[in-house]
């Protein structure tokens, strides 16, 4: 740090170390607290004041915040109040030798603490960018009031913690961005818990299941599992971004294989679960679901659906697609007063169902156009002899395409079920899901 | 996505919706819809006629609105949804939350029965 003359002269031992004190403290690493303790005591100490402190702009309120002092509650001022506040609308030095005798001042301080103020010094924070971050003041000088060389030596020390705290501030927007980052990393882990490590094998079917969650994740999650005979299909989609929905997710999945593995039918576990996740979620969450219990002797699908539509299911004679609506609202929007009747449907011979979540059906190209339901049975139809694991590649290799680089902005999970069309190919082969880290686009 | 917000008789708060009620567009009338319409302690109707197209970023606010209508005792009917809207609204049946009517006048008898 250059002195100007003046100041360098009249700089002690003790004041040099205060200086590189402050000097070494923009080098390590630190908070707000202890940098802003550090610069007062050595403004004190090096300035020959009584008291020394550092006031914080709070910009868009447009009001001044009193961070640190030595013995001073936090307190506030409106810009343009007081000495502070003048110094910092006028962004200049202020030195007052006799601060009762100028209109600025305000004595109200004084009066709450019992200090009497004689002399001050005060100046502005600037940082590099040449925007004003705080004010610095100093209180009575030892012996007298503050002379040209303290404002030299002062508005050093000033440039120095106008450094100091933007380092600070950057480094606690680097620490909140690091904790954004690990919160959507736990939610992703949370997510991917509730995902199949391997699809079931159910002679006479094939099945896949694909999830590629969104940067900042959303609340996407499937199931394929066999329970007692019968395949269990999940398909769900929890409201909003983050922890909250991977945590929403995660209950409804748990709450659901616990009532179905205790023996509920589907209509109860699925009362039960949207009336504990009503009671449970905060206001305006809630999730979408496909639930389905597959009875592989008779090719049966009974489902319930809770806001998750459409329900596509593929006919391998023509090619056609019925499209089911959901039976009911999302789950836990609130508690259910009568349950519509759960779909039967039954699977022919080479037919699917395919169950894909709203990041598909409205993921948009650049125009805001969005990829919708016809597009996915048009290419479900022109790969329906193939496998669920190729029919799941055509659809994203579609969805790619159609997206043209727009980038991805909700969780594309896919589920696709097939009866094989002949009992010849029922070799059983295991497959794994494909659980993707990497996003569409973007 | 545009908001217009007025009082009928009764007293009842009606919000006539314009746009695409989609992700950006409930993100740009959310805060005002709710503000109009779930923090007041009165029954709605919620005008769709000028409503070109709804996602699902746009049924959840529409679910979320009615929830809170209804935990105060209060009921919220959607009216004058074209087919493609109508058609959303069925698939996530929506109609069991709140109901949905094809004019004003109807959505006004709903409220009245």
């Amino acid at each position: 740090m250059l002195m100007p003359p003046s100041a360098a002269v009249r700089l002690s031992v003790a004041d040099m170390e205060a200086i590189l004190t402050v000097t070494r403290a923009l080098s390590a690493p630190f908070d707000l607290h202890d940098m802003l303790s550090t610069v007062t005591a050595a403004a004190r100490r090096v300035l020959h004041a009584e008291r020394a402190s550092v006031w914080l702009l709070d910009a868009p309120a447009g009001m001044l915040w009193l961070e640190v002092s030595s013995d001073l509650p936090r307190i506030q001022l409106p810009l343009g109040a007081g000495l502070v506040g003048a110094c910092a609308r006028d962004r200049c030095t202020v030195n007052v030798p006799d601060c009762y005798a100028d209109p600025r001042f305000n004595p109200a301080v004084d009066r709450e603490s019992g200090f009497r103020t004689r002399c001050s010094l005060t100046l502005p924070l600037v940082d590099h960018q040449d925007n004003l971050i705080g004010v610095m003041q100093v209180l009575n000088r030892v012996g007298g009031a503050f002379d040209s060389a303290d404002e030299a030596l002062a508005e050093a020390l000033a440039a120095q913690c106008a450094v100091a705290l933007a380092r600070v501030r950057l480094t606690e927007s680097l620490i909140a961005a690091e904790l954004m980052r690990q919160e959507v990393e736990l939610a992703s882990q949370l997510q991917r818990s509730t995902l199949p490590k391997q699809m079931p094998v159910l002679p006479g079917y094939d099945m896949h299941g694909v999830f590629q969650p969104a940067a900042l994740t959303g609340g996407d999650t499937y199931d394929l599992a066999l329970l007692d005979q019968r395949l269990l299909i999940v398909l769900g989609d929890a409201t909003g971004h983050g922890i909250g929905p991977a945590l929403s997710v995660t209950r409804m999945h748990a709450m659901l294989r616990m009532a179905l593995r205790l023996g509920a039918d589907l209509e109860t576990a699925f009362r039960q679960v949207n009336d504990q996740l009503s009671e449970v979620l905060p206001d305006g969450h809630f999730v979408t679901a496909f639930v389905g219990l597959l009875d592989p002797a008779t090719h049966g699908l009974r489902f319930l659906s809770g806001g998750q539509g459409p329900i596509l299911h593929l006919q391998a004679a023509d090619g056609a697609c019925t499209a089911y609506r959901a039976t009911s609202f999302p789950l836990g929007a609130m508690p259910i007063q009568v349950l519509r009747p759960a779909v039967d449907l039954t699977l022919a011979p080479g037919d699917w169902l395919l169950l894909l979540s709203d990041g598909v059906y409205e993921y948009e190209d650049p125009d805001g156009l969005q990829f919708g339901r016809d597009r996915v049975a048009r290419v479900a139809c022109d790969c329906r002899h193939g496998t669920a694991a190729a029919m799941a590649q055509a659809l994203l290799s579609s969805l790619h395409g159609f997206a043209r680089g727009a980038p991805q902005q909700d969780d594309i999970t896919l589920v696709l079920l097939h009866r094989r069309p002949d009992a010849g190919s029922d070799a059983l082969v295991v497959t794994k899901p494909s659980h993707d880290i990497a996003t569409m686009a973007g | 996505m545009d908001m217009t917000v007025s009082e009928l008789d009764g007293p009842l708060t009606c919000a006539r919706l314009q746009g695409r009620l989609d992700a950006a567009g409930a993100d740009r009338v959310g805060v005002r819809f709710t503000a109009a319409v779930a923090a007041q302690a009165r029954d709605a109707v919620i005008d769709l006629s000028g409503v070109s197209f709804v996602a699902s970023m746009g049924l959840r606010l529409l679910i979320s609105t009615a929830r809170s209508l209804s935990l105060k005792g209060h009921r919220m009917v959607l009216f004058g949804a074209n087919g493609d809207v109508q058609g959303v609204l069925e698939d996530a049946a929506l109609d069991q939350i709140m109901p949905v009517a094809s004019t004003e006048a109807e959505a006004l008898a709903v409220l009245a029965a």
